[in-house]
């Protein structure tokens, strides 16, 4: 309302207050407010009841308040009980009237303050007729279509001699109209009013309805009027079984909000509302969608029309109403995940869907804009699309938008559902139970560019969207139709897997504890990844004493201690420029926890990452990776489960999957400064691999010492023939660089006791943990400061490709290792190698071989005729070397002492 | 019976011409089943007087093959019977008890024993341990005159150091046979690296010429039985045979021949 209608409203608020006290006034009332009676006709041209849906009838709504005669001033007078103050009507869905075309009365004509308060509106502005009563008597004066401002979708008003009221329509929540006179001045004591609108205004056959420039409508006068030929109103367009009902609510001056109220389903002379006709109306409507790209395996945004012709002629039906719309996009299309970064869900309460109220959604909820011309405005009405907040929409739904539609004086807040699939993430996108407006053209658009939020599919080709469009005339006759949709570009590259990896320490020195990064990037458009296997170079191991390990029974959930946290992980999901780095500022962070054993490996990684961004939650993403050690090398070996692809409908491509060991001493470097590579296995969805790698290098293996002390001991007879047990017992340092090679040669003087050699393991048996106890020589013990405890194990003579099965031992713990030591001869003594030695720190090793008849060494000599030494061998694995002659401890010794003693 | 013995001999002198070039390892063959063994043996020098008897190397051996590629059985017993020509004659010499010579490299175990050394050879076998590759193992006989339990035997010290260091005893017991053969010696086999090597060929030789009381002696004699005046003899130097584990057991006699020594 602007500031002139304000004045005015102003105005006639005072006038039709003097007139009051000149009015016969209204009696103190003796109750709250009631309608005498309440009656609605809905009638064609000639007076007779129609429910011709979509017709054009003419529409009466008609009212009596209670009336009571009292004495004043010994004359007895009749007025109503109370004065009418508000009376307000709601009109069923559908049922509408449609100003726009017609010709508007300015205020002023309408007020007629130049014709003595008497209307000058022009003839053709004139779209009905109200009937007031009075005690004795009544007036019919016309109801003009007045010009109004936007704050109002349309405005009616009538003048009796300068007594104006005006009758303001709105649009309901639900779609349908409601209008009402409110304030009415207590000025004008009807008893009631009988208030015509008129189907075709231009009809001749409401010539002697027109009001001139008179105080009434003079029936004995014809008027004819010039208006455009067209409908003003229109029935609902939809035959439901049930009747369409209206509601009258009044409340008096006396009693102010406080509302009688009367449903009328049927007309005064009870026909109910009940549409029918149906059939005959037309609908042909087009829905297009058009995505904004042709790219393959991009982000797009959509425009969507849906245009609805309608039939405006003065003989024809108006055209069915939109009720629900469906689009069904091809499979590929899916939600991008790019989109979401930064955006924010509009609560029901925030979108106020049962008010006609301005929204209050957040900015950062829009994600496109909608637009809609309908016959009923002149403007086409603006607005936004939004999203919902994630299963607080009318459909508990993961996805919903709202279409805000904002009209003169009104909102028109429409959800829509948006379904995906949950296996392959098609996209259906769902607008129900439509309000019955007839609307010319709607238009959507979604917003594009790198944040859009549907992706194309990953593959070019003649893709078609699917839409069906149901009208309310006959909801179970949609107009279904496909639009192409052919992608054509960006074609090259869709089968291609070329993971990058990237790896390394943040303190690549030497021995040294450093958090560790393993880093594997895809390019948009390639197939995506599956499943993540890592192999770290040797050496590069971790520190497990004392560590927390998540139990078994949280793992799955993700919800693990925080003392088992052993770092992070991000990643980034998407097609396109911007893909959607998770975790997302201010959402939860993410975790990697260590857990414990997993799919046959000793421990495993639990890496929960919260799926969190914008406005959605999906809860805890949990991917298990069963992590191993090479038995031979020590080399961790990390398994990812399949990584999953889908979430709630939307496809998780992979663009960036991060992982950081950042927990203080966990991440253990190697000792060796040779050049290493962390390689991977990066399989696809497709089940192609890659085997990407990167070289590692820590430096300063200088400044590592190497001096591991070796000393032998065996326990048997000294004499010729006597069967030893040995043992052999290795320490090291500390600051020193692992063992990488020993080699042992024994004295001469110790033989194979070949005859003892009695069974061997196969490697099928040593593989299967299932070495024949007979194959059993020795034992052996490996202590580690990374592990809580000591390695300990048997000790087996194995098949190997050498000559002679190989010594091993079977070391178990926390960790698996299996030393296997080649045995040949070096100058007729019996040699061992380790040649391969893990590149973990082992503070003490003790290695005892079984004597007696389990015994492999037997002596060539009198142990006691000579010092027996052995040769020792050992290279760091910073390369520095270190050589031995220690004497095998023998009884000799002993036995010389002990004689000595006696 | 002279007559018929003479007759005999006469026969066989012009057949046995063919075979007067026979050398001192010629072999004989025998098989069963896929078991095919190479038995070698033979008399040194090959004249010999026809009167009296005069110092002899006498060296055997075999190899043991399979016909079809297989593994054969293990090797469990030898079993030498020599013609009754030949003598052994372990007077004066000195014996070596087990104990001195086993575990021992042959050098070792001839540094121990040296005065009972009384032949040497050759030992080979093939380890095939489960999933490895098989390997073959050589070692070197040294035979000791040995004394074992109070019994009068040959050592048949065996040593290799191929793959590792090891050494085996085999223990040769002498006793009588019957018929035209005179000494035996017979031996049980340990098993080769227990359930997994077998014995692919030996072969030793024995011979010995010591001096006791100053008299110069030879561990083996022998005379060449040349009939009549005939100046070669064949004659049935050896019966050997080879007891397996699967309970074969390959024999086979060897017939050598021998020239008369010309006084």
């Amino acid at each position: 309302m602007n500031r002139a209608q304000k004045i005015l409203r102003s105005a006639l608020i005072l006038v039709s207050g003097c007139l009051a006290l000149l009015a016969i006034a209204a009696p103190a009332s003796q109750a709250e407010f009631e309608f005498e009676s309440t009656g609605v006709l809905v009638d064609a041209i000639n007076g007779e009841a129609t429910r011709q849906a979509g017709g054009h009838p003419d529409f009466t709504f008609d009212f009596l308040v209670p009336q009571i005669t009292t004495i004043r001033d010994g004359f007895e007078v009749t007025g109503p009980v109370e004065g009418v103050r508000d009376v307000d009507l709601d009109l069923p869905q559908g049922l509408v009237g449609n100003p726009t075309p017609f010709p508007t009365c300015t205020m002023e004509q309408l007020i007629g303050a130049a014709n003595n308060n008497l209307q000058t509106c022009p003839i053709n502005t004139q779209i009905g007729i109200a009937r007031l009563r009075f005690k004795g008597g009544g007036a019919n004066v016309g109801i003009f279509n007045v010009a109004h401002g936007t704050d109002v979708p349309a405005l009616f008003g009538f003048n009796y001699l300068g007594y104006i009221a005006t009758i303001t329509p709105r649009i309901r929540p639900d779609g349908g109209i409601s209008a009402g006179s409110f304030e009415i001045s207590q000025g004008l004591p009807v008893d009631g009013a009988r208030l015509t609108f008129w189907g075709y205004p231009a009809s001749p056959e409401h010539d002697n309805e027109r009001q001139a420039t008179f105080a009434e409508v003079l029936d004995f006068l014809e008027f004819p009027s010039d208006a455009p030929k067209v409908p003003f109103f229109t029935s609902p367009t939809a035959c439901l079984e049930t009747p369409s009902v209206f509601t009258a609510r009044g409340d008096s001056w006396e009693y102010p909000g406080i509302f009688d109220t009367e449903v009328m389903a049927s007309d005064e002379d009870g026909n109910p509302f009940v549409w029918e006709g149906c059939e005959n109306l037309p609908f042909e409507p087009t829905l297009t969608p058009i995505p904004g790209t042709h790219r393959a395996h991009s982000p797009t945004g959509l425009d969507v029309n849906v245009d609805l012709p309608s039939n405006d002629g003065i003989d024809g039906l108006a055209a069915s109403a939109l009720m629900k719309t469906v689009i069904e996009f091809p499979q590929g299309m899916t939600v991008s995940p790019s989109a979401v970064a930064g955006l924010q869900g509009c609560s029901e309460d925030e979108v106020g869907l049962d008010d006609s109220d301005p929204p209050s959604c957040p900015s950062g909820s829009k994600i496109g804009n909608v637009t809609v011309e309908t016959q009923l405005l002149k403007d086409p009405l603006g607005g936004e699309v939004v999203l919902a907040k994630q299963n607080e929409n009318p459909f508990n739904s993961t996805y919903a938008v709202y279409l805000l539609i904002k009209g003169p004086g009104f909102y028109l807040k429409l959800p829509g559902e948006l379904n995906t699939d949950k296996q392959t993430g098609q996209l259906k996108a769902i607008f129900d139970d439509l309000p019955q407006l007839p609307f010319e053209n709607l238009h959507l658009d979604f917003r594009g560019g790198p944040t859009a939020p549907l992706v194309t599919p990953n593959k070019c080709g003649d893709y078609s969207i699917k839409t069906e469009v149901f009208p309310w005339a006959r909801p179970d006759e949609p107009v279904v139709d496909t639009v192409p949709m052919p992608i054509t570009e960006n074609c090259e590259g869709g089968g291609e897997f070329n993971p990058r990896l990237q790896a390394g320490v943040e303190n690549p020195v030497a021995g040294a504890r450093s958090p560790l990064t393993i880093r594997v990037t895809r390019q948009d458009g390639e197939q995506n990844i599956s499943q993540i296997e890592v192999t770290l170079p040797k050496g590069e191991i971790a520190n497990l004493k004392g560590l927390e390990v998540c139990p078994n029974d949280l793992a799955p959930s993700g919800n693990c201690p925080a003392g088992s946290q052993v770092g992070i992980a991000t990643t980034a999901i998407g097609t396109g420029a911007f893909p959607l780095f998770v975790p997302q500022p201010g959402k939860e962070p993410t975790a990697l926890y260590l857990a414990g054993a997993y799919k046959g490996a000793p421990y495993s990684l639990v890496t929960k990452v919260p799926a969190q961004a914008g406005p959605f939650d999906f809860g805890d993403i949990v991917v298990r990776t069963a992590i191993d050690l090479n038995p031979v090398t020590a080399q961790v070996i990390a398994k990812s489960d399949p990584l999953p692809q889908i979430l709630e409908g939307v496809p998780i491509a992979y663009r960036d999957v991060r992982i950081e060991v950042k927990k203080p001493d966990f991440s253990v470097n190697p000792t060796s400064c040779e050049q290493r590579f962390v390689t991977t296995t990066i399989t696809s969805v497709d089940g192609t691999e890659a085997h990407p790698s990167v070289p590692t290098k820590v430096g300063d293996c200088g400044a590592l010492n190497f001096g591991p002390k070796l000393k032998f001991k065996v326990n048997g007879g000294t004499n010729r023939g006597d069967f030893q047990a040995l043992t052999a017992i290795l320490t090291t340092g500390k600051k020193e660089a692992n063992m990488s090679r020993v080699q042992v040669a024994l004295p001469h003087a110790l033989f194979l006791a070949q005859e003892h050699i009695g069974t061997v393991c196969t490697r099928v048996q040593f593989a299967a943990d299932n070495c024949p106890a007979a194959s059993v020589y020795g034992k052996a013990r490996a202590v580690t400061p990374l592990l809580d405890d000591p390695l300990e194990g048997p000790v087996y003579l194995r098949s190997s490709n050498n000559p002679l099965p190989d010594l091993v031992a079977d070391l178990q713990g926390q960790f698996d290792i299996e030393l296997a030591g080649r045995i040949d001869s070096e100058n007729g003594g019996i040699r061992n190698t380790f040649e391969t030695v893990p590149d973990a720190p082992v503070t003490k090793f003790v290695l005892k071989m079984k004597g007696g008849k389990k015994s492999l060494i037997v002596n060539s000599r009198n142990l006691c005729l000579a010092p027996v030494r052995a040769k020792v061998r050992m290279v760091g694995q910073n390369g520095k070397r270190h050589n031995e002659r220690p004497a095998i401890q023998t009884g000799c010794g002993k036995k010389a002492k002990k004689g000595r003693k006696k | 019976m002279r007559a018929r013995r003479s007759k005999s001999a006469a026969g066989l002198a012009a057949a046995l011409c063919l075979l007067a070039s026979a050398s001192l390892a010629s072999a004989e063959v025998t098989q069963e089943g896929n078991l095919r063994v190479s038995f070698t043996g033979g008399i040194a020098p090959n004249a010999l007087p026809r009167k009296g008897k005069a110092p002899v190397k006498v060296k055997f051996g075999g190899e043991i093959k399979t016909t079809d590629g297989q593994a054969p059985p293990q090797l469990r017993s030898i079993s030498l019977e020599i013609n009754r020509n030949g003598k052994f004659d372990f007077r004066g010499l000195p014996a070596c008890h087990y104990h001195q010579i086993h575990p021992a490299s042959s050098r070792e175990a001839i540094a121990t024993c040296p005065d009972s050394v009384i032949g040497k050879g050759v030992f080979s076998a093939h380890v095939e341990l489960p999933e490895q590759s098989p390997f073959p193992s050589a070692g070197q006989v040294t035979a000791f005159n040995g004394v074992f339990h109070g019994r009068h035997v040959i050592f048949a010290h065996v040593f290799g150091n191929n793959p590792l260091p090891q050494s085996q005893v085999l223990i040769f017991n002498l006793g009588r046979s019957s018929g035209g053969f005179g000494t035996s010696l017979t031996a049980e086999l340990p098993r080769v690296a227990a359930e997994w090597g077998y014995v692919s060929g030996v072969s030793l030789s024995l011979s010995k010429v010591f001096r006791y009381k100053g008299e110069r002696r030879s561990l083996l004699t022998a005379g060449c039985p040349a009939p009549g005046n005939a100046d070669v003899a064949a004659f049935n130097f050896a019966r050997a045979s080879f007891g397996f584990e699967d309970g074969r057991n390959l024999a086979v006699t060897m017939t050598r021949t021998c020239k008369v020594k010309q006084p």
